[in-house]
């Protein structure tokens, strides 16, 4: 079970004075069971990429099956196959558009004919998922809510169709602190007690760091680093600042410790993992 | 001169659907001097995108007053001029791109001000590069990547040289490389144009660089101070949802491990020195 690119490209609006090429040539396996997250710099062609993940763009050249079912061609076969993908977009309030929280969220699961009682229950799991009180917003405006609560109802809106690949693009921009953690807990939850394919593109190394089980570095449409994120972070430093994305900052708080005089391991990736290290290094030179 | 901005008692209410009101800024009182650069930290809903949203009349008052250089906001004939004084970076780029070309879009709004075209053209060579989008002046901005959009909107703000900018969350989008110089950018601002900033934020590393921050929470302003005696109170700034910059949180950490380390530590550098004394 796996979305297979072979050898994809996109150009947008090609024979025009705009055109531009934003991926090239991008050969890439998704399997269940896997937290990818794509880093690299704005521009670098993340979110062209992960647009074709549920056929919302379709490539200049080569092709994309979801469990072996080539999405570009128009069947039921390839609409179903592309349902199986949900995907959070960047700005996902933008999604917004209904009069109430719940029928927002209740959107796409009607669409998949299913009956109300089922909706309900789908929507009110959502709304857990994301850490919305059932009782206190289902009926409220999404117009009226905050940035960071809009969201979450958009999240909540993908989360009620039960993707098999959840594709998120940027899911954290814009939310509180607490927020960002909260939704990064629910979306690990799932993915291990699932197994379901998730999909980040990010630009918080952190949350890179401690969540995904493999990483892929973007730079200028390519795909140049391909990896678990403690082996790239360690070893790749040159690459990524050549790709215009860092390692995450409490590495690099390690590595200038370590510049000044202080014998640290300074391949930690997270809070955690660097209070011990400074403590088992301060302990060591007293 | 002082008082540049100057909030007293200001509240803010909006009409919930069901016929109640929810005050979504609690009597804020908040002075801010010409020059300064203040960040704002709350969590998502605290109110600060409302206030800011004060700070050039987008928003008026429910009650008490917002004054910019002693106008008041509430006074229609102030308008243009506040608008003029204030220019303001929203949280989603999109919602302020207006032509099809990323140059006239920068050009927009001096042109609106009747500039001549030279001093435009000029400007808006500058204001790009001092976001890093010059290579980008002939594209069509919509189908730039959020991040660059975001800084086209930066640019455009820019452009009409306000004399204090309001940024609300410019670095949602960015990536850590475009989020280092969009701050550099803003600090210099600051500080080579003495340029008044007001920086709403989730990046508390952000907020560390300011000269104040003010914590915002259920429409209060509930604490205010310099980022290092703001960062010291880690535990009632996680209380409310929010964070504290990487050198504090190790430094709290590692003093609950029974490290001795002196307090107000929020640079990276600062840690670094008490460390390796």
């Amino acid at each position: 079970m796996s979305i297979v690119l072979d050898h994809i490209s996109y150009t947008y609006m090609p024979e025009t004075p705009y055109e531009r090429t934003a991926i090239k040539d991008i050969t890439l396996e998704i399997n269940q069971g896997e937290f990818i997250a794509i880093i690299g710099h704005t521009g670098s062609g993340k979110s062209t990429l992960v647009q074709h993940l549920n056929g919302l763009l379709k490539p200049t050249a080569g092709s994309i099956t979801v469990d072996g079912v080539n999405i570009n061609k128009k069947s039921a076969k390839a609409k179903a196959a592309c349902r199986k993908v949900g995907m959070v977009f960047q700005y996902a309030e933008h999604q917004l558009f209904e009069e109430t929280v719940y029928d927002d969220i209740a959107f796409g699961p009607r669409n998949q004919g299913v009956d109300e009682e089922f909706v309900q229950r789908r929507v009110q799991q959502a709304m857990e998922f994301v850490g919305l009180d059932v009782e206190g917003f289902s009926k409220r405006s999404p117009f009226t809510l905050s940035g960071g609560q809009m969201r979450r109802v958009a999240i909540a809106g993908v989360i009620a169709l039960n993707p098999e690949y959840l594709i998120l693009d940027e899911p954290s921009a814009g939310l509180d602190p607490k927020g960002r953690d909260e939704i990064f807990q629910q979306i690990m939850e799932l993915f291990k007690a699932t197994g379901i394919a998730v999909v980040l593109v990010s630009h918080n190394m952190e949350d890179v760091a401690r969540m995904a089980t493999r990483l892929i570095v973007m730079n200028h449409g390519e795909i140049c680093l391909d990896g678990t994120p403690s082996v790239i972070f360690k070893n790749n430093r040159d690459q990524l600042k050549a790709a215009g994305v860092d390692v995450p900052n409490v590495t690099a708080l390690m590595s200038k410790l370590k510049d000044k005089g202080l014998c640290v391991q300074d391949d930690v990736l997270t809070v955690e993992q660097a209070t011990e290290a400074i403590l088992a290094a301060v302990r060591r030179q007293c | 001169m002082g008082d540049f901005i100057q909030i007293e008692n200001l509240c803010h209410a909006f009409k919930t659907p069901e016929g109640g009101e929810f005050l979504a800024l609690d009597h804020i009182n908040l002075t801010i001097n010409k020059g300064e650069f203040v960040a704002i930290i709350g969590t998502n809903g605290s109110g600060k995108s409302t206030l800011a949203r004060h700070l050039n009349a987008l928003l008026l008052p429910t009650s008490g007053k917002c004054m910019i250089k002693g106008l008041d906001t509430i006074d229609i004939n102030n308008l243009w001029q506040i608008r003029q004084t204030v220019g303001m970076v929203f949280q989603n780029p999109d919602n302020q791109i207006v032509a099809a070309v990323v140059e006239e879009d920068v050009a927009f709004g001096p042109e609106n001000l009747g500039i001549e075209p030279s001093e435009i053209c000029r400007r808006v060579e500058t204001v790009l590069a001092s976001v890093g989008m010059t290579e980008y002046r002939y594209h069509a901005p919509h189908l730039l990547s959020g991040g660059q959009k975001q800084r086209v909107g930066i640019a455009g703000a820019l452009a009409m040289h306000p004399e204090c900018l309001v940024l609300d969350e410019p670095t949602a989008m960015l990536d850590p490389v475009g989020r280092k110089e969009v701050l550099a950018t803003v600090c210099q601002l600051n500080k080579q144009d003495q340029m008044t900033i007001v920086y709403i934020t989730h990046f508390m590393e952000e907020a560390a660089a300011a000269d104040w921050v003010v914590v915002v929470d259920q429409g209060k302003v509930v604490l205010t101070g310099t980022p290092d005696e703001v960062f010291s109170k880690t535990e009632q700034l996680k209380a409310m949802g929010l964070d504290v910059p990487l050198a504090s949180d190790l430094a709290y950490r590692l003093k609950e491990r029974g490290l001795d380390l002196p307090d107000g530590i929020v640079h990276d550098d600062e840690l670094a020195v008490a460390l390796c004394r």
